[in-house]
C-alpha cells in the first residue's frame, strides 16, 4: 500500500489524531460514570486508525500486533472474572470496589459529579474491552485497506 | 469468603473455555505444539469441572450460581436480579454430553484438521462455541440465553465454513447465519414481551407471576419456533442437512450439540417457566406433533440420500422427533394425572435418549469424517470395500450405526424401549410410528454399511486413519457400551436426577 494524500490532509490528521484518541481514551476509563464505555471509547480511538490509513496509506504488516492486543485484551478480561472467584466470590465479583485501591474510592452518596476513582473492577475491565475493541476495528480496518488496494496482493 | 471450586464449578465450565480461547491466538506467537496444548488443556479443564459439578449434583443436591455475588451459595431477594447459574440434574445431564462430544470432536480435530492455516482460529471457534452451548444450558435468565444463543450462533458459523472448498461451506454457513441471527432477533423480541410485562428476566421469578395471557402466549410461541429451529425439528429443519454436511467432518457432532443444547433449553423453558399457566396437554400435544413430522420427514428424506454425511444428518433430524415425541407426552400427562402411569416414564426415556443420541450421533458422524478423510469422497455409490483397510472405523461405525437403530444390546435400545413403553400408553399408534422409523433407521444404517465397508477392496482408502482420530471415535464408543451395558445404572443415577430437577412430581 503506498498512497499518500494531499499535505492538507495529511496536516489536518496529523492535528485530529491526537484529540481522537484522548476522548477515545477519556470515553473508556469513564465508562463507569458517563455513557460510553469500552466498545464506544474503543471505536473511537479505531477511528483514529482509519484516518491515519486513509491519510498516509499503511506500510507495515500490523495484522499480528492488531490481533496480539485483542487476544491480550480479551485474556485480561476474564481473568479479571475469574479473579473473583480465585479471591473466594464469584465468577464477575467486583473484588475492586471500595477498597481504597486503584479505582477502589467510596462511591459518594446523594447527587454528586461523579468521581473517577471509584468503580473497583468495572473501570478495569472497560479497558481491557477497550483494548479488543480498538485492536479488532483497527484489524478490521486494515485488512480492508489491504484487500481494496488491488496494487498489491499479498497472500 | 473463602474459595470453593465445587461451588464455583459451573462458572468454571463457563469460564475456562472463553479464557483458553482467548489465549490460543496468544500461544500460536509462541509455537504449534504450545497452541496445541493450550487448547488440550482447556478442554480437559472444562471436562474436569463437568464432571465435578455432575458428581456434586448427584451425590449432595443442586446449588444455584449467582454472578457477582459476595457470598458463594447465598440466595437473596436480589440474586434474582442478578445473572442466576443452576446447577442441578438437567443441567449435568446436558453438560455431560456436551463434554463426551466435544472431547471426541476435540481429540478428533488434531489429525483431521492437520495442514489447515489458521488453526488458532478454529480453536478459539471451538472453545467459544463450547462456552456458548454451556452458557445456553446453565443459565437461569433469559438475557442472558439470548446472549449465549449468538455466542453459539456466530462461533459456530465460523466453524462450519472453515474449510471452504467451491464456495459450498460458506453457501451452508450463510444459510445457518441467516437464519440463525433471524432466530436470535425473534427470541430477542420475546425475551422483551416478557420483560416488559413482568420486569424480570430470571427463570423462576417469572414462572411465579406468568399468567398465561396473550403476550405470554405470543412469547412462548415464538420461543418454541426459534428453539425448535435451532434443534433442527422439521419445519424448521432446512438448514441442517447442509451445514452438518458441508462443515468440516471434526466439528460435525459439535454443531449437532448446539441443536441439542438448543432442545434443553426448550424444554427447560417450559417445563420451569410456562408449565403452570398454558394447558400442558396442548402443548404437549403440539410437541408430539413436530416429534412425529421430524421422525417421519427425516428418515424419509434420509432413504433418498446417496451421500453418506447427508444421510446422517437426515437420521439425526429424525432423531430429535424421537425426543420431542416422549418429552411432549410426558409433558401433556402433567396436569391430567397420568403423570405417574407413564408421563415420567416418557421424560426418563427422552432424557435417556438425549444423550445416547448426543454420544452416537457424534460417533457416526466422526466415522462418516474418517471415510470421508480416508477416501475423499462421501458418494456412497463410489465408496465400496473399506473394511478390508479401515477394521477399527468398520468396528466403530457399526456400534455407533446399531444404536441409532436400536437394536438390542445397545444404548439405543434402552431409551427407545423406554420410549414405545410410554408412548403406547399414550396412544398406541405413537408407538407404532416409532417402531417403524426405527426399522426404517436400521434399514438405511444397513444400507450405508453394506455400500461403504463391505465387498471387495476397491483401493479407494489410503488406509487407517491416524492414531488420535480413532482414539476419539473410541473414547465414544467407549462410552455407547458402558450406556449399553449398564442402562439401569445410567437410568437411576444421571436421567432421574434430571426429571426431578424439573420440579415435576407425581
Amino acid at each position: 500500500m503506498n498512497w499518500k494524500m494531499s499535505r492538507v490532509v495529511r496536516t489536518v490528521t496529523d492535528v485530529m489524531v491526537v484529540p481522537i484518541i484522548v476522548f477515545g481514551i477519556y470515553l473508556i476509563i469513564h465508562g463507569h460514570l458517563t455513557p460510553g464505555g469500552g466498545f464506544q471509547g474503543g471505536a473511537v480511538v479505531a477511528s483514529s486508525t482509519a484516518l491515519l490509513i486513509i491519510a498516509y496509506g499503511s506500510f507495515r504488516d500490523y495484522k499480528k500486533d492488531f490481533s496480539s492486543v485483542e487476544s491480550i485484551g480479551l485474556t485480561l478480561f476474564i481473568f479479571l472474572a475469574i479473579l473473583g472467584i480465585l479471591l473466594g466470590a464469584t465468577l464477575f465479583y467486583n473484588f475492586g470496589a471500595g477498597t481504597g485501591g486503584l479505582f477502589g474510592g467510596r462511591v459518594a452518596e446523594g447527587i454528586n459529579p461523579g468521581y473517577i476513582n471509584t468503580g473497583g473492577t468495572v473501570p478495569l475491565m472497560n479497558i481491557m474491552v477497550g483494548l479488543e475493541v480498538t485492536a479488532a476495528l483497527s484489524l478490521i480496518l486494515w485488512m480492508m485497506a489491504k484487500s481494496s488496494d488491488s496494487m498489491e496482493v499479498e497472500a | 469468603m473463602s474459595l470453593d471450586l465445587v461451588n464455583a464449578s459451573p462458572a468454571f465450565i463457563l469460564g475456562i473455555p472463553l479464557l483458553f480461547a482467548f489465549l490460543t491466538p496468544l500461544a500460536d506467537r509462541i509455537s504449534k505444539e504450545l497452541r496445541d496444548a493450550v487448547f488440550m488443556i482447556g478442554l480437559l479443564l472444562t471436562v474436569l469441572f463437568v464432571a465435578v459439578m455432575s458428581y456434586e449434583v448427584f451425590t449432595a443436591e443442586g446449588w444455584a450460581y449467582v454472578f457477582g455475588a459476595e457470598e458463594t451459595g447465598e440466595i437473596t431477594r436480589f440474586s434474582f436480579f442478578r445473572i442466576m447459574f443452576v446447577a442441578d440434574g438437567f443441567a449435568a445431564l446436558a453438560t455431560i454430553t456436551v463434554a463426551i462430544t466435544a472431547l471426541g470432536a476435540g481429540i478428533y480435530s488434531f489429525a483431521f484438521m492437520e495442514g489447515q492455516t489458521g488453526m488458532e482460529k478454529f480453536y478459539t471457534l471451538f472453545l467459544l462455541t463450547l462456552a456458548g452451548v454451556n452458557g445456553m444450558i446453565l443459565t437461569a435468565d433469559l438475557f442472558n440465553l439470548f446472549v449465549w444463543f449468538e455466542v453459539t450462533s456466530i462461533a459456530s458459523c465460523g466453524l462450519v465454513a472453515f474449510i471452504n472448498y467451491k464456495g459450498k461451506s460458506v453457501e451452508a454457513a450463510l444459510k445457518y447465519m441467516f437464519i440463525s441471527v433471524i432466530g436470535g432477533l425473534f427470541l430477542l423480541l420475546s425475551i422483551g414481551l416478557l420483560y416488559g410485562e413482568y420486569g424480570i428476566l430470571n427463570y423462576f421469578a417469572i414462572a411465579e407471576s406468568v399468567n398465561g395471557g396473550v403476550v405470554d402466549r405470543v412469547a412462548l410461541s415464538i420461543i418454541l419456533v426459534v428453539l425448535g429451529m435451532k434443534a433442527s425439528s422439521v419445519p424448521m429443519h432446512m438448514w441442517a442437512p447442509d451445514v452438518y454436511t458441508e462443515s468440516p467432518g471434526a466439528v460435525t457432532p459439535f454443531i449437532a450439540i448446539t441443536s441439542l443444547g438448543s432442545l434443553f433449553v426448550l424444554f427447560r423453558i417450559l417445563f420451569v417457566v410456562f408449565r403452570y399457566s398454558v394447558s400442558t396437554a396442548a402443548l404437549g400435544g403440539l410437541l408430539i406433533i413436530l416429534g412425529l413430522l421430524s421422525m417421519f420427514v427425516g428418515v424419509s428424506m434420509a432413504l433418498k440420500q446417496s451421500d453418506v454425511k447427508r444421510l446422517i444428518a437426515y437420521l439425526s433430524v429424525s432423531q430429535i422427533g424421537y425426543m420431542l415425541l416422549a418429552v411432549g407426552v410426558g409433558f401433556s400427562t402433567l396436569e391430567n394425572g397420568d403423570y405417574a402411569t407413564f408421563g415420567a416414564l416418557a421424560l426418563e426415556g427422552g432424557f435417556f435418549h438425549m444423550i445416547n443420541d448426543g454420544v452416537y450421533k457424534a460417533l457416526l458422524f466422526l466415522s462418516a469424517a474418517a471415510i470421508v478423510y480416508s477416501t475423499g469422497t462421501r458418494n456412497l455409490n463410489k465408496l465400496g470395500g473399506l473394511a478390508h483397510r479401515m477394521p477399527y472405523t468398520t468396528m466403530f461405525f457399526l456400534i455407533g450405526g446399531l444404536s441409532i437403530a436400536g437394536i438390542p444390546p445397545l444404548s439405543g435400545f434402552s431409551s427407545k424401549l423406554l420410549i414405545y413403553k410410554s408412548i403406547y400408553l399414550y396412544h398406541p399408534i405413537l408407538a407404532i410410528i416409532a417402531l417403524v422409523v426405527s426399522i426404517i433407521t436400521f434399514a438405511l444404517i444397513g444400507k450405508v454399511f453394506y455400500n461403504a465397508f463391505l465387498g471387495p477392496d476397491l483401493g479407494l482408502s489410503k488406509g487407517e486413519v491416524p492414531t488420535t482420530m480413532l482414539l476419539a471415535m473410541g473414547i465414544l464408543t467407549a462410552v455407547v457400551v458402558v450406556f449399553s451395558l449398564f442402562p439401569n445404572y445410567v437410568v437411576a443415577e444421571i436421567v432421574v436426577p434430571a426429571v426431578e430437577a424439573l420440579g415435576v412430581t407425581a
